[in-house]
């Protein structure tokens, strides 16, 4: 049995009779008092000294001097002594620039975070609006509405070959491209890691298709080779023509994430 | 004069060759009569041992192996201490052993202590065997190390060693035996001088040893007044030590743990220390003269100390036995207190009173007298308890200067007392510090 509640003990050597014991067999509600001989310990070095110190296990009571050290693993509840232990080598680093940069725009996955900045809205808001546009159409058939998702196809690919900031500054002026294209009545948001979702209301497909084609021709009008471009893949649905809105937006925003119209 | 001194010690070999066996024995000073009759003691008690010996005596239940603890005394040996530590550890004993060096002093001898863990993987490997080291940073003294040791020790017999000490395979096994005997309390080791060959000095020690601790102590055993439990090898049944309270403070706890246990046989009287001469621990005895001088210095006086002043009071049949309160008085009041005096004050007189070749035959003849004994001793010696015969053998060639080695002794031994009486010299030793043995009650 191993238990772990381990007391550190002090010991008394009694110079008058040469008694060594744990200074709590010599406490005496004078101070220290030799169990042995009943000389009054007062003064260390003169009447007394602390020949060793010792350990004590709290549950079964065994003294000893150098407690042994285990190395417990929370994962699998092994334990192993400290020699037998695998060595591994631990390096220690330091964060360089390309380092710093990662940490102020945030890893691979939270690359569309630059979206998030450009006036997006929440998902919440969002799927409130939708909802509220559906409910709009179902009742008063005023105001047809269209959903167009944009979503960036080679990210990673393009994230390896130019480099993480080149990639950020890429999506940085896609996404400043994009609201400086859309109005001010739309709502953008954010659903999924990489999903750009807009919600146009009173618009038309046509003049939905419209919009995506100058979204094209605006990524189309850098000097960046094709080959390093983003490649932004593009869905589109509209209310009345695609569906009844009653769907709800939940059905309708599943039922565009299968659509894929083309390629900017 | 040589042919005067020729003369004279004709005359005393005429006088024991018409006049018979006792008047030989008279014609020697008196203080040779008193060791012939200590020595007849001893040769009794090795007869009876021999006798005892050849027939079946009472042996250990089959089974019998209690848990030992070995309290070894660790201070500025150094590497020597791995030694004591692996010929305990090697020991064959099917029972636990748990070796327990205590290294006082800890800070100043960090080599020792370095010597004792470098064995800890070595014993670590061996079944039934472990190794508790004990540091003591703060320097107690040889006592407050062998406290320490009690208080921690688990095993039901304690064996307290010194760390220069090492030993035979079969020790632990041979002492324990003895405890299967619940009147045996304590068990006195045999110690053999490990480097005879490095001096005359250390060999005459050899041969010293050989006839006071392996012989005599058989002697002594039979009797039931075993002299002393020697510090550098001696076994104690863990529970007396508890009830007695463990080693006094002070110098010669060795003299002093013996001395009270005796303290028990008034009351007790079957209670006993045993001898066991074959368990034998090897120790390096002084090499130089001045080594010796020192080391018999701090024994015989811690001896006068012990028995004239801490324990005066002892010295009653009611408290020691009688057995042993007659052997307190002849062996150490008498005979190793007041006979050197006895022997350098009949010297003085035969100088100032006889004529010189007289002093000179007397001296021959006395010499003669004590190597007869001495030889006599030797011969029973090598053919009935050494185990060692060839190497005591050898050692037989220095007996000759056996008798003048222990006159030495005894003329020191005369130095040494009046210095323990007048000069409280007890109160400076090598074995603790100054500041704990001033603090003794005594």
């Amino acid at each position: 049995m191993k238990a772990i509640d381990i007391h550190r003990e002090e010991f008394v050597h009694c110079f008058p009779c040469g008694q060594v014991g744990p200074q709590s067999e010599f406490q005496d509600p004078e101070g220290l008092r030799c169990p042995k001989c009943r000389s009054v310990l007062r003064h260390i070095g003169a009447d007394y000294d602390r020949p060793m110190e010792n350990q004590r296990c709290r549950s079964c009571a065994h003294v000893f001097a150098s407690p042994e050290v285990a190395a417990h693993c929370l994962d699998c509840d092994a334990s192993t002594l400290p020699h037998q232990l695998q060595a591994e080598n631990v390096s220690e680093l330091e964060l360089t620039d390309s380092g710093r940069l990662a940490v102020r725009t945030g890893s691979l996955q939270a690359i569309y975070a630059v979206f998030d900045k450009e006036r997006f809205a929440s998902p919440q808001y969002f799927e409130q609006s939708l909802s509220w546009f559906c409910m709009l159409w179902s009742r008063y058939k005023t105001s047809p509405f269209s959903i167009l998702q944009l979503q960036v196809t080679n990210a990673s690919e393009l994230s390896l070959r130019i480099g993480r900031s080149s990639m950020i500054v890429h999506l940085k002026e896609f996404a400043r491209r994009l609201r400086a294209l859309i109005r001010d009545t739309d709502v953008t948001a954010r659903l999924q890691e990489e999903r750009i979702t807009i919600l146009m209301p009173f618009t038309n497909p046509d003049q939905a298709r419209l919009a995506v084609n100058r979204l094209g021709d605006l990524s189309g009008g850098t000097a960046t080779p094709q080959e390093n471009r983003l490649e932004v893949a593009w869905g589109l649905l509209s209310v009345p023509e695609d569906a009844t809105g009653k769907e709800g937006q939940a059905a309708l925003l599943a039922r565009l994430s299968g659509i894929r119209k083309g390629i900017l | 004069m040589i042919q005067g001194t020729l003369d004279w010690l004709a005359l005393l070999l005429q006088r024991g060759r018409t006049m018979g066996f006792w008047d030989v024995i008279d014609s020697l000073p008196f203080f040779v009569q008193v060791e012939i009759s200590l020595q007849i003691l001893i040769l009794g008690g090795v007869a009876a041992w021999i006798l005892r010996k050849n027939r079946p005596g009472p042996k250990a239940p089959a089974g019998y192996h209690p848990s030992v603890t070995c309290v070894i005394t660790c201070y500025s040996e150094g590497p020597d201490v791995a030694r004591t530590i692996r010929s305990l550890a090697l020991q064959l004993y099917p029972g636990t052993i748990e070796i327990m060096p205590m290294v006082d002093g800890s800070v100043r001898n960090s080599e020792t202590l370095a010597a004792v863990l470098a064995q800890q993987s070595f014993v670590d490997a061996l079944p039934n065997r472990t190794l508790r080291p004990v540091s003591k940073p703060q320097r107690g003294g040889r006592v407050s190390s062998l406290n320490s040791g009690r208080a921690l020790a688990r095993g039901e017999i304690i064996m307290a060693m010194d760390g220069d000490t090492s030993f035979t395979n079969d020790t632990v096994a041979l002492c324990t035996r003895h405890f299967a005997d619940p009147d045996c309390v304590a068990v006195s080791g045999n110690l053999r001088v490990r480097n005879s060959d490095s001096s005359w000095v250390a060999a005459m020690q050899a041969i010293e040893y050989n006839l006071g601790i392996a012989f005599g102590r058989i002697g002594l055993a039979e009797w039931g007044i075993i002299n002393n439990i020697s510090g550098a090898f001696g076994i104690f049944r863990k529970s007396l030590l508890d009830h007695i309270g463990g080693w006094d403070t002070g110098t010669a706890e060795d003299l002093d743990i013996t001395t009270r246990i005796k303290g028990y046989f008034g009351r007790h009287p079957n209670l006993r220390i045993a001898f066991e001469p074959n368990a034998i621990g090897f120790t390096d005895g002084p090499v130089t003269v001045g080594q010796l001088y020192r080391q018999r210095d701090r024994w015989d006086g811690d001896l006068t100390y012990i028995y004239l002043r801490k324990y005066r009071l002892s010295f009653n049949p009611r408290i020691l036995g009688w057995k042993n309160f007659l052997w307190y008085t002849l062996f150490g009041l008498v005979f190793q207190i007041t006979i050197p005096f006895l022997v350098v004050g009949y010297y003085f007189k035969i100088i100032a009173t006889f004529p010189f070749a007289l002093v000179l035959a007397i001296s021959l003849w006395t010499y003669m007298g004590y190597l007869a004994i001495a030889v006599l001793l030797y011969a029973i010696y090598l053919g009935t308890v050494s185990r060692y015969p060839k190497e005591d053998l050898w050692l037989a060639l220095l007996l000759p200067f056996q008798p003048l080695y222990a006159f030495t002794l005894r003329v020191c031994m005369t130095l040494y007392t009046l210095k323990s009486v007048l000069m409280r010299s007890h109160l400076d030793s090598g074995m603790a510090p100054w500041w704990v043995l001033k603090k003794g009650i005594h």
